[in-house]
């Protein structure tokens, strides 16, 4: 490889060396006049006008900081988690709130004109009608008495039998436990085995048909 | 300089005491003494340069610097080259930063700039530095600002002597010409404590045949 000629070349190579002791007389002079290689000797010696013992020694307390990008996903982890928390929160209160056995408990709730009562009755929230009670005073017990119907407790739905099957359906056969040895084998001793139901089985009527 | 503080403080250090429990407290002493000369002589120039190569990360800066340090501080006694302690320093805090490299700053450009320009670095410094890759910046300033020996260079940058050699030349190169367009081509001695330039223009007088004045 041949040396460049060019002095802008070759003061540029030795810039880029690191500029070790001093440079050719040639190159100095050229550089002198030359506008790019005044710049170029600008720029190194603003980097070294740059001093780093200007900077403070760092402090313990940056150890214990986070760096910005897992404080960042911690903060997600813990948005994610608050969320969670949240929603779980309100499913459950939810859950509380809106009693189902209670919406579909007996009618007397709902006929009394006051829903609350029946839907918080098992919560033990206090009722938001006042009833008589021992911590409240007569007169004003007895006040409340005379303005809100007390709920009389009605079947809501007559209980309706269901019909069964008139056959007895056939056992499954169990091993006796007096003969360890037997292998049990099902037979089909429906007759034996069933016992028939002593209940009543209401029998459902026969529908009308409309006869001509 | 820091590292002959260092070394001047470990050397004498160490007492000739006789008992066992005097040795004790003079190895505790002596390693005492470590620690303080490595927070009190290196911590300084240590942050100086984590902040250059994360080029104003205040945060990640810090962080590197405060991990080196505390490692060196924590490895004082195991020492045995101490005048190669900062070149240790610098390459622990250089891993540290390359490895926080991927995660994203939350520090603006503004804020960067500002945060070097209290090191004395001119914005034109500051995109010089930023055209550079990390590792590039690391070796620019080990050798054009900070003047380590090339073995330093190499520890600092974890390369073998050539590797290291190029690496520092193709990062010089980067530098200027990111640089070189942005600066004007003032007379030599324009700017203060302009070194190079003096050492140019002294050798261009002696040229010419001119008495230098107000040359070294």
């Amino acid at each position: 490889m041949t040396r460049p000629t060019d002095p802008h070349l070759r003061f540029g190579e030795w810039l880029l060396a690191g500029a070790p002791g001093e440079p050719a007389r040639d190159l100095a002079l050229h550089a002198s006049v030359c506008p790019g290689c005044m710049a170029r000797i600008a720029a190194l010696d603003s980097l070294a006008a740059v001093d780093t013992g200007r900077a403070r020694p760092p402090s313990s307390a940056a150890l214990r900081r986070q760096p910005a990008g897992s404080r960042r996903g911690a903060g997600r982890y813990a948005e994610a988690l608050v969320g969670a928390i949240v929603v779980a929160g309100l499913i459950g209160l939810g859950a509380r709130v809106i009693d189902l056995p209670a919406l579909t408990g007996p009618a007397g709730a709902n006929a009394d004109g006051t829903p609350a009562q029946a839907v918080l009755g098992g919560t033990g929230r206090p009722s938001l009608t006042p009833t008589p009670g021992a911590s409240e005073p007569a007169a004003s017990a007895s006040q409340t008495t005379a303005v809100t119907p007390t709920p009389v407790p009605q079947p809501v739905n007559p209980p309706v039998a269901t019909p069964r099957p008139a056959t007895p359906r056939p056992s499954t056969p169990q091993p006796s436990a007096s003969t360890p040895g037997a292998t049990p084998t099902p037979t089909p001793t429906t007759a034996e085995t069933t016992t028939p139901t002593a209940e009543p089985t209401p029998t459902p009527e026969p529908t009308p048909t409309p006869t001509t | 300089m820091a590292v002959r503080g260092f070394y001047t403080a470990h050397s004498t250090s160490t007492g000739g005491s006789t008992t066992r429990g005097a040795n004790v407290s003079s190895r505790q002493r002596e390693i005492d003494l470590l620690r303080a000369a490595f927070r009190d002589l290196h911590g300084a120039r240590l942050h100086g340069f984590a902040l250059l190569v994360s080029l104003g990360d205040r945060p990640r800066a810090a962080r590197a610097a405060a991990e080196a340090l505390a490692e060196g501080i924590r490895r004082s006694a195991e020492l045995r080259h101490p005048e190669r302690a900062a070149a240790w320093l610098r390459a622990r805090a250089l891993e540290s930063l390359r490895q926080s490299a991927s995660q994203r700053s939350e520090t603006a450009d503004g804020e960067r700039r500002a945060s070097l320009r209290e090191l004395g670095a001119a914005d034109a410094v500051y995109d010089g530095l930023a055209a550079l890759r990390i590792r590039e910046r690391a070796a620019l300033i080990a050798t054009a600002l900070e003047r380590f020996d090339p073995i330093d260079v190499e520890t600092i940058v974890g390369m073998a002597n050539g590797s290291s050699r190029r690496l520092a030349a193709r990062a010089r190169e980067r530098y200027l010409r990111a640089v070189a367009t942005s600066l004007s081509a003032d007379p030599l001695d324009a700017m203060p404590g302009a070194e190079l330039a003096a050492r140019v223009r002294a050798v261009a007088e002696r040229t010419i045949g001119a008495t230098p004045s107000g040359t070294r």
